[in-house]
């Protein structure tokens, strides 16, 4: 083959973002982390499309919360509590006055430990360990049911306290932010597993793939952060 | 945008590539846990001390912010153009939004409080006995 | 960077081994007919496809406009009722801007961007495909209202409480909202992608400071997408669950704030402006230079105006609300801050007349259309400038002046510098040249018929013509005017079948008599002219290393002792053969497309029946897993000029590796 053919090879490889490396497998080589050496910046295609990504979903969730400030404190921000039983003279409250912060607290807490598991899957799955790096999956995936599950807990609750979706602007405005923030949980989830799944169809983990998840993943941990302090803890 | 320098391409290696180890992964999961749990008990603060309660949330938010960014996220160790990009999306975001919110609210100096006239064609549900207890504090409903 | 490198042993001797075709489907595999179109993710290929579909759309919106110029032209016309003229002006604003301006822009930029910089093709190839796809069909899906109770009616920026069940009662702002939002999901993924071709594939040697001005543009125009898009994302959303799931966001009366509708799609809605029309300033950049043979004058100024257009861009959108009652402050804040936005348009245009000062200028067609963008844009530009003053601009609001000034930059702008690039680059995608003097036609009608038809408009609207007005009585003084605009209009109709005429005939021509133009018919600077016309499907033959700045004329062009630009070499000896074979390229897949037209079933779900939605979504699922599980390029992919079949190294790792890229393209959708 001429130097043309080969300048070719490394370029489409190159294109692709993959991690391609065909000289012999060590436990260094396995570094997905390290990928992409193939192109301009040194950082694979895929992981700088995730960052980018996660930029442009700030301004998506800087509006959703936007939305919920601008309307949290509206006159029409009243629920009335035990409305459903027919109490209809019960005394107004705010939305805010119906968070159940101790629950809402220990699913902040089981969301940040799936991060720290998270963290261990890439690195399990960078030093390719494939029995650890499946543990880590399992149990971010776990962790991340374990909120959705607290999450779905919560606005069958509030729906039972009589503030549905449509009930104010301020409710809607709550159900759609952590809403959005618990589908992209629930995507979150289901990358995860389909990572575990790929685990099993080839010898060497896609490190990258996890690790990209990861930032998924972290993100929206991150993004609950702020969730939590603007929305929940602020009085 | 975020990506102007002039970085040649011919950039290798991206240097600084130094990994935390699972002990310094774990430490800073303790971290994050113990700002967490002082973020919750703010909720026990006392009324008077709701001001503080405020900005001390509102730092320690941002502390977890960027613990996360920078070390479960890598963003310490990573390319300097992962984290342009990333913060060049906050701040646009930051930047709009603050205009946004603000704009209705407190760069509105015409003298007339744009709370008082709220429109009341149809109330919320069933009318309550006595005026609801309405904080003013933000809103505008009537432009 | 290792791009040209030589193989190291272990390579050169690759274990023979057996690779399993991953996914459930064989791969497509037709390189010419209407599969290879349908299945491409060739750059190439996609940017045609893009070309095509935006020109179907421009025919469809151009008629639109046709029909409200019909109506107008008399007083108290009685061709279209009054709802029905609701519904024309508002699908004719929302095709144009999203149907035909953004891809007509993203036809150049999948073209001609891994041209410019030195690639085989986009970062990702299917996620590009998968880009038209979903255009295509959300564009489909909003003109698919008309057949199913009517367009949207609430005017292209959708003000509520217009956009309300209550005074929108149809479906037409549903299918706003839903077909928006595919919409968005194309040119967000589009544009990510752009953006990591750009920071990640330029060739060795293309440095920031060496990338044309086209490709520079282009480049912040993606910015300019993946930061406001998300933002009509959340309008959009909250539109849709006011209207399909009754909550009250954007209903004052039960506490909602229009004005929330108004920012979030001012925030989108000025970056738009500057994703319209930053691409044809970047065309500008390339046709003035190579037809005046000078190089750009002040190229970092050009450079360095265009991000901060960008930048500036995210912070004057409420120039668009002064008539909203936003308070004083904010007017005044938002009124200074777009005077200073048109400092860094001057210095384009100031830019652009030093280059032609002093050039040797040959008046093609295409340098016609730059010159028309100069001046159209410039007239658009200063009536532009008259509305950031807000007293001027509260007179102005809502009146025919504002139409006249974005048709000035719209048409003047953007479809100026789009049809002078599809000139300038039509040997590139086709092969053959179009007819110069057919085009001289075609542009002198363009330029006439726009100003017949956009220039009274700015009196009518100072004489106090609102717009979306679907009629006048007789003695209001419109009479003259629009009658004047309405002929201007059927000119600009009448050019654009001139148009369609000249790439028939320049077809016809080039099929009785072929002509090959030649890698560089134009004399040109950048890297897209040292390939063959049209371009081969690998593009580079091998991958250019880059020297400086208009690397392909240096080659050309020497300098002799007092500056001027002496003939070194022929293009025809310095550009590549495009005869190389055996290049690996990404190979066709079905995902794409069938993942795309999941998308309009999940919208029609949510309109009219869940079931709908349903079938939808478990197309989207079943095509997101088949994208995951099948690599990107086909085990044993060959160039198709290539006729022997030649093993690829292809080892289980570069498999999971790529199925692990691949999974990750899925996600960003
Ligand atoms: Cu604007």
């Amino acid at each position: 083959m001429t130097d043309v053919v080969t300048a070719e090879e490394a370029e489409d490889t190159a294109q692709l973002g993959g991690v391609a490396e065909p000289h012999t497998p060590g436990p260094e080589d396995s570094h997905g982390i390290h990928s992409g050496h193939h192109t301009n910046t040194g950082i694979s295609n895929e992981k700088l499309a995730m960052w980018l990504f996660l930029g442009s979903e700030c301004l998506l969730f800087g509006g959703l919360i936007s939305t919920y400030l601008l309307y949290k404190n509206r006159p029409g921000a009243l629920i009335f509590k035990d409305a459903s039983e027919g109490a209809r003279a019960g005394s107004p409250v705010r939305i805010s006055e119906l968070f159940d912060i101790p629950f809402t607290s220990v699913s902040s807490f089981v969301l940040l430990a799936s991060s720290l598991t998270m963290v261990f899957a890439v690195t399990a799955a960078a030093r390719n360990e494939q029995s650890r790096l499946r543990l880590w999956l399992g149990a971010t995936a776990g962790l991340g049911a374990v909120f959705i599950g607290g999450q779905v807990y919560e606005f069958t609750t509030f729906v039972r306290e009589g503030l549905g979706y449509t009930s104010n602007v301020s409710s809607s405005a709550f159900y759609t932010l952590t809403g959005f923030h618990g589908v992209h949980v629930t995507l979150g989830i289901l990358m995860l597993l389909s990572c575990l799944a790929l685990t099993y169809r080839a010898r060497r983990p896609p490190a990258e793939a996890i690790e990209i998840v990861g930032l998924y993943w972290h993100f929206v941990d991150v993004i609950w952060i702020v969730i939590f302090t603007v929305i929940y803890l602020i009085p | 945008m975020t990506s102007v320098t002039a970085d040649s391409p011919t950039v290798g290696h991206g240097e600084g590539h130094g990994h935390p180890s699972d002990i310094t992964y774990w430490k800073v999961g303790l971290f994050l846990a113990a700002v967490t749990g002082l973020e919750v008990s703010t909720y026990w603060w006392p009324e008077s001390a709701r001001r503080v309660a405020g900005v001390a949330l509102i730092i320690m938010m941002v502390v977890k912010f960027v613990t996360v960014a920078a070390y479960f996220m890598h963003l310490r160790f990573d390319a300097l153009i992962l984290r342009r990009v990333f913060v060049f999306g906050i701040v646009i975001a930051l930047a709009v939004y603050i205009g946004t919110l603000t704009s209705s609210v407190y760069w509105w100096n015409s003298g007339v409080d744009p709370v008082v006239d709220v429109p009341r064609a149809k109330p919320v549900p069933p009318a309550p006995p006595e005026p609801a207890p309405v904080a003013p504090a933000s809103g505008g409903g009537g432009h | 960077m290792a791009l040209i490198e030589a193989r190291t042993p272990a390579e050169l001797s690759p274990p023979p081994q057996q690779t399993k075709q991953l996914g459930i489907f064989a791969r497509p595999v037709e390189t010419t007919g209407w599969k290879s179109w349908l299945f491409t993710v060739d750059h190439k290929k996609v940017g045609i496809l893009y070309g095509v579909a935006s020109m179907f759309f421009f025919v469809v919106g151009g008629s639109e406009a046709l029909l409200i110029r019909t109506q107008l032209a008399r007083p108290g016309g009685k061709l279209l009722s009054a709802a029905l003229y609701n519904q024309v002006f508002t699908m004719h604003g929302i095709t144009l801007v999203f149907l035909v301006v953004m891809p007509m822009m993203a036809a150049l930029a999948n073209f001609l961007l891994p041209l410019q910089i030195g690639a085989r093709d986009v970062a990702f190839p299917r996620l590009n495909a998968f880009s038209f796809w979903c255009y295509l069909f959300g564009g489909l899906f909003l003109n698919s209202a008309w057949f199913l109770g009517g367009g949207a009616d609430g005017g292209w920026f959708n003000y509520a409480p217009n956009s309300s069940v209550t005074f929108s009662p149809g479906h037409g702002i549903d299918f706003y909202a839903l077909g928006l939002l595919i919409a968005g999901i194309a040119s967000t993924v589009s544009a990510v992608n752009l953006i990591i071709t750009v920071i990640n594939m330029r060739a060795p040697g293309m440095t920031w400071m060496r990338l044309p001005v086209f490709t520079w543009m282009t480049l912040v125009t993606q910015f300019l997408l993946v930061f406001s898009l998300p933002v009509i994302t959340v309008a959009l959303f909250l539109l849709m669950f006011d209207r399909l799931f009754g909550s009250n966001f954007f209903n004052a009366s039960l506490g909602g704030d229009p004005l929330l509708w108004q920012h979030l799609f001012w925030i989108f809605g000025h970056p738009e402006v500057y994703i319209m029309i930053l691409p044809a300033f970047g065309i500008t950049s390339e046709l003035i230079p190579t037809f005046s043979r000078k190089p750009i004058f002040g190229y970092p100024f050009m450079v360095a105006s265009g991000i901060a257009i960008g930048f500036m861009g995210f912070g004057v959108w409420a120039h668009h609300m002064f008539a909203s009652g936003m308070g004083p402050v904010a007017v005044t804040a938002f009124s200074v801050s777009t005077m200073f936005i048109a400092v860094p348009t001057g210095v384009k245009i100031l830019n652009w007349l030093a280059t032609v000062y002093g050039g040797r200028l040959r008046m093609t067609t295409s340098m016609c259309f730059a010159l028309g963008l100069v001046s159209m844009f410039t007239i658009g530009g200063l009536s532009g400038v008259t509305h950031a003053l807000a007293p001027a601009d509260t007179q102005q609001t809502d009146t025919y002046y504002i139409v006249a000034h974005f048709h000035y930059v719209l048409f003047g702008g953007s479809i100026f510098g789009v049809l002078g690039g599809y000139y300038f680059w039509w040997p590139k995608f086709f092969g053959h040249m179009l007819d110069e003097k057919i085009g001289k036609w075609h542009f002198w009608l363009t330029l006439i018929g726009m100003n017949l038809t956009f220039g009274p408009m700015h009196m009518l609207g100072l004489q106090g013509m609102s717009r979306r007005i679907f009629s006048y009585s007789d003695g209001q003084g419109f009479d003259l005017w629009n009658l004047v605009a309405t002929i201007g209009a059927f000119t600009i109709a009448v050019s654009l079948l001139v148009f369609f005429y000249n790439c028939w005939v320049s077809y016809r021509r080039h099929k009785a008599n072929p002509q090959d133009p030649g890698p560089d018919p134009w004399d040109a600077r950048s890297l897209e002219w040292s390939v063959p016309s049209p371009v081969p499907e690998h593009n580079f033959d091998e991958i250019p290393q880059i020297e400086e700045f208009d690397d392909f004329w240096h080659r050309k062009y020497g300098h002799d002792e007092n500056g001027r630009p002496v003939k070194i070499a022929d293009a025809a000896d310095v550009a590549q053969k495009g005869d190389a074979t055996g290049v690996h390229l990404p190979s066709p897949s079905y995902w794409p497309i069938v993942l795309a037209a999941g998308l309009p079933f999940i919208a029609y779900g949510l309109i009219f029946n869940l079931v709908w939605a349903a079938i939808g979504a478990l197309l989207v699922i079943v095509s997101i897993w088949g994208w995951v599980i099948e690599p990107s390029t086909a085990p044993h992919a060959e160039h198709p000029g290539e006729q022997q079949h030649e093993p690829e190294p292809e080892g289980d790792g570069g498999e999971t590796a790529t199925t692990a890229g691949e999974l990750e393209e899925a996600t960003v959708d």
